[in-house]
């Protein structure tokens, strides 16, 4: 009873969403849809419904429907690019399934076996959020486990995973090296106890040389191998000349080990292998702490993954899918509905609407007539269509734009980010004291000359310098992570803490196409309104939907002879009258003279046409406040965008006065001279959705793309926010900028004490031994600096996400 | 004092043993999915309803 009560309070027993006005109800469970009914009924006929008992609601909502557009015999074409391992009984397959997210998935997904008894077994990765499937290739494919996963709501991307093998080897490898510096530092440490304790038993004595030769004997693993990346860095810098942090470490830890290995062969001290391997052993824990962060997002993803893997072909009045690789010049290919072309095509027959948002920034379907060019990349908007390839895949016109964009980047030189700039500067001026100490002292006293290198090295071996900044983006991209915004390396977090001046893109970045605003004109009165209702609701245009979505609590009206015609409009009979809803030109039967109609819906009953509709795309949600507030914050706000200059007019009205300039019109090229513009004024973070601006993301010291699925993203971007974060942009950069503000304090206080240091190891007064000590201690009290720092800040409620 | 050799010999052993343990967990992959089988260890084995 209480159920038809208040039956928007029901929540679906499957996936938690409010069941809206029309539940559907089996047994005594209720389901918003009958995509969640059926998974439901599948889970429980097969008794997995326990599903439901590990977390609260665990169902991925099947209400968009399934959009598993794809058929058997195509998906299993796609297998190759997923197996990981084939023989004649088993195969096994890697995916990534974006919407696996609490443990209930990890349960199902590995009971998977359950539902298709070809399954031998599978295995989940939740962090990675992938799927490793194992089955027996003559009892199920590859296209029926892709079809199943897909039914139950955890359909996997189709786009080939970036291979991870490598990414692997390398995390495993720094662990080993960890657990080997861990373990010389460690004994090390313990040979070194008499002289901590002050019972140096002399270097004469026999067991003062045992334990030299026994800390001189583990420091060979620590060097050669542990430390083996810092001498790599070291070999490049002296073979290609790329400088690094890792230079004067590698330079550091070479000059103390050399020193240690001498005194120990000539039984003139200890040496410092407590020191060094305890410096080793921290900066690696550094490293692993590093890589840990960041396996969170993987930036393998190409652009080219954006095109379809297989395309439709008809040969012979037969359809069949071939790979696009594979496409010939003159292949008839039939895409269909929100389909990708997938290389530049000749239009067949009838009309098509093609939207170039990817490459022009427009976000209004273009109208094609049967005879002209289709580019790749482009999206069919309109009904399917046939065309005729005339450039095989690899010359398409987008992959060249996407090609150079990738090389550009590759040469373009970003500048340098301040840290960068600072350890360069410090790297040289440690070297050259160093060198220029041992000059001073050489011809004075040997000893003291070489005593005051080795101190000089060691004593400002700058890893304040190289730590702290990590340690603090780190923990700020980690925080930043959870909110919705993924950058692609930590160091990202000091260009948006650096960026003085914002670009966005309009269309897909400020506005949300999915949400778009319909203006009906107060003219239309009730019956105007039924029928506009009645004759939107029977169209699929998007437009119509939109508009028939929006025309609540309306009467149907019965109609008749409902036709539409894609790229004009729709008509239908209304009992004696004749309704047309379309184009200016359709509607009222001659062509524009003006682009004041462009976006415009007219309607017409019985030839007299009413004031038009607008229809225009929504902002997202939160953007306004969110520019406002960067407005407020002195950003500087530039907006860029591919549309005609009709726009100017709502954005003024939406964002008054808020962007410095707006500027419509703009190509591609266009919005990369405004970025390179800015960028003589200081730092510019370039905000857009993706491809029609990927050169602009490029050109920006950081691009930022907004997209709402984390699997849709650029080459060119450096860090990734998700749509529904946007609001919280301003709070984030603020949080960058604070997160310079530590990194600078940390560099303020290890200067000071670099220059102090310097000072006595230069002028001979410092015991290496002291520096040694001196050296991870200060570099220690940093990192903890810039972490409890870090850790407050994001703490604080001003900054909370 | 001669019994430090044998000490010497006996930790040292005895860490390369724990090391060895280390390297034979992280090649044998069990660093490198440090959150699944956090969860994994929470299911029972046999459904707790077969049906609802």
């Amino acid at each position: 009873m209480a159920e038809t009560a208040n039956p928007t309070a029901l929540l679906c027993t499957h996936c938690g969403a409010v069941a809206g006005k029309n539940p559907v109800v089996s047994e005594n469970n209720t389901f918003c849809c009958q995509g969640c009914l059926s998974v439901y009924q599948i889970l429980n006929s097969n008794g997995l419904c326990d599903y439901y008992n590990i977390s609260e609601k665990p169902g991925v909502s099947r209400a968009a429907g399934n959009n598993s557009r794809w058929t058997l015999e195509e998906l299993n074409l796609m297998e190759q690019n997923f197996v990981l391992f084939a023989d004649a009984e088993r195969t096994t397959i890697l995916f990534h399934i974006p919407s696996m997210h609490c443990s209930s998935c990890i349960w199902l997904l590995e009971k998977i076996n359950n539902l298709d008894k070809g399954i031998v077994g599978s295995r989940t990765d939740f962090v990675n959020k992938q799927l490793k499937i194992t089955y027996n290739p003559g009892l199920t494919g590859f296209g029926k486990i892709v079809l199943l996963l897909s039914s139950l709501g955890y359909e996997p991307s189709l786009m080939p995973e970036s291979n991870q093998d490598g990414e692997k080897r390398e995390s495993r490898e720094i662990l080993i090296k960890l657990g080997v510096a861990g373990f010389c530092a460690g004994n090390i440490m313990m040979f070194s106890f008499p002289q901590y304790l002050g019972l140096e038993p002399g270097t004469h004595d026999e067991f003062g040389r045992l334990f030299d030769a026994a800390n001189a004997v583990l420091s060979l693993p620590l060097i050669f191998y542990a430390a083996s990346s810092y001498f790599k860095a070291f070999r490049q810098w002296v073979t290609m000349g790329s400088m690094s942090v890792k230079v004067p470490l590698a330079l550091g830890i070479g000059a103390l080990w050399l020193r240690s290995i001498y005194e120990v062969v000539n039984a003139s001290g200890p040496g410092y292998f407590d020191s060094l391997a305890g410096l080793i052993f921290f900066l690696l824990i550094g490293t692993w702490l590093q890589n840990r962060t960041f396996d969170r997002l993987r930036f393998g993803e190409k652009a080219r993954y954006f095109f379809p893997l297989v395309a439709r072909v008809k040969k012979d009045s037969t359809i069949k899918p071939v790979k696009v690789v594979d496409l010939k010049t003159g292949d008839r290919l039939v895409v269909r509905q929100n389909e990708i072309i997938p290389v530049d095509s000749i239009l067949l027959h009838s009309d098509a609407w093609i939207d170039y948002a990817y490459a022009t920034g427009e976000s209004t379907p273009v109208h094609k007539v049967a005879g002209e060019v289709l580019f790749g990349g482009g999206k069919n908007k309109g009904d399917t269509i046939e065309l005729e390839a005339i450039r095989e895949f690899d010359q398409g016109k987008l992959t060249e734009i996407w090609k150079s964009a990738e090389s550009e980047s590759k040469t373009t030189a970003k500048t340098l980010s301040f840290e960068a700039k600072i350890s360069r500067i410090f790297i040289w001026t440690t070297i050259a004291l160093a060198v220029s100490a041992w000059l001073f002292w050489i011809s004075q006293d040997a000893s003291k000359a070489w005593f005051a290198l080795v101190a000089v090295l060691m004593v400002a071996c700058p890893c304040a310098l190289a730590l702290a900044p990590p340690f603090a983006y780190n923990i700020v991209s980690n925080v930043l992570a959870k909110a919705g915004l993924f950058v692609r390396k930590p160091e990202v977090v000091g260009i948006l803490g650096d960026a003085n001046a914002l670009v966005f893109d309009k269309t897909g970045t400020l506005t949300d196409d999915a949400a778009a605003k319909v203006n009906i004109p107060e003219s239309l009165n009730t019956e105007m309104l039924d029928l506009l209702y009645s004759l939107t609701s029977q169209s699929n245009h998007p437009y119509s939907r939109i508009i028939a979505n929006s025309l609540e609590n309306r009467k149907a009206v019965a109609i008749a002879d409902f036709k539409e015609f894609t790229g004009k409009g729709a008509t239908a009979l209304a009992g004696d009258k004749t309704l047309r809803i379309g184009s200016y030109a359709w509607v009222c039967g001659k062509q524009a003279t003006d682009s004041t109609t462009d976006k415009k819906v007219y309607f017409s009953i019985n030839n007299i046409v009413t004031e038009p509709i607008t229809v225009s795309s929504e902002l997202r949600e939160g953007v306004v406040d969110a520019v406002s507030e960067l407005s407020a914050a002195e950003f500087n706000l530039v907006l860029c965008s591919g549309d005609t200059e009709v726009e100017r007019v709502n954005i003024e009205k939406r964002f008054p006065g808020l962007f410095s300039s707006a500027l419509f019109n703009q190509t591609p090229a266009d919005k990369v001279s405004v970025v390179k513009m800015l960028q003589k004024n200081g730092t510019v973070l370039m905000v857009g959705d993706g491809l029609n601006d990927a050169g602009a993301l490029n050109a920006g010291d950081a691009g930022l793309v907004i997209t709402k699925d984390t699997n849709n993203f650029t080459p060119e971007a450096s860090a990734i926010l998700l749509a529904d974060s946007l609001k919280k942009l301003p709070v984030m950069l603020k949080l960058a900028q604070k997160a310079n503000r530590i990194v600078q304090e940390t560099f303020v206080v290890s200067l000071i004490y670099n220059i102090i240091a310097l000072a006595l190891a230069s002028t001979g007064r410092m015991n290496p031994l002291i520096a040694a000590i001196l050296m991870p201690a200060s570099s220690i009290a940093l990192m903890t600096y810039a972490w409890a720092r870090t850790k407050l800040l994001t703490q604080k409620r001003r900054y909370a996400l | 004092m001669k019994i430090v050799y044998l000490l010497i010999i006996c930790s040292v052993s005895l860490a390369l043993v724990f090391l060895g343990v280390f390297v034979w967990w992280v090649k044998s992959g069990q660093a490198d999915d440090l959150e699944t089988p956090a969860h994994r260890m929470l299911f029972e084995d046999e459904p707790i309803n077969k049906t609802q």
